[in-house]
């Protein structure tokens, strides 16, 4: 049964990396003794809900690559909510990625400075260098945070 | 969100103010093969 007190984990969802979501969720559950709700960000559920309302995307490499900002509005803007990507592998308790954090920041990254080795990435789409690159892999929302309520589904 | 450009949303310019942006550790984002070890790492 889900605990709506558990840290929620959203996961990006790719109909193509579906073993990819499975390895995460799992790695995610096994050390942390399954107290978690880890929960998949899956674009056709997202479109019928209309919470997604962009149109089809074909530079995009992933299913998820924009529908991972709607995570604070999935999380009911309240509280600190992890979105990653669903090629990750976790290794330890993810539960400690919420310790000791800071109410006035609004969001926590892993900030890389990135230069990719490949130029090209999955199913050989050209891979995009920009500023800030990969920091959106993993997020963690402070959805508290004053900066959330300003932002809008729509503009 | 439905409706800004993709590159505002990734390089977070959606957030003014860059003291806003907390820095998590490198484990917790490690890209595989892509980026130099900080530390060797065993398997």
């Amino acid at each position: 049964m889900r605990d709506a007190q558990l840290p929620k984990i959203f996961v990006g969802y790719d109909s193509r990396e579906d073993i990819a979501w499975q390895v995460c969720r799992h790695s995610l559950l096994r050390h942390a003794d399954n107290a978690l709700n880890v929960i998949p960000l899956r674009q056709p559920a997202l479109r019928e809900l209309g919470l997604y309302t962009r149109s089809l995307d074909t530079g995009a490499s992933t299913e998820f690559s924009l529908t991972r900002f709607l995570t604070p509005y999935l999380a009911g803007l309240h509280g600190w909510v992890l979105f990653c990507d669903c090629d990750f592998l976790f290794t330890v308790d993810v539960r400690n990625v919420f310790e000791g954090l800071d109410a006035s920041k609004a969001l926590y990254c892993v900030q890389h400075e990135y230069t990719p080795a490949q130029q090209v990435k999955m199913d050989g789409k050209q891979q995009a260098v920009y500023p800030r690159k990969n920091w959106s892999s993993f997020m963690l929302f402070n959805c508290d945070h004053p900066m959330f309520a300003r932002l809008h589904l729509r503009s | 969100m439905n409706s800004v450009s993709p590159a505002f949303l990734h390089r977070f310019e959606w957030i003014k103010n860059e003291s806003a942006i907390g820095a998590l550790d490198l484990d917790w984002n490690f890209l595989e093969g892509n980026i130099r070890n900080p530390r060797k790492r065993l398997a």
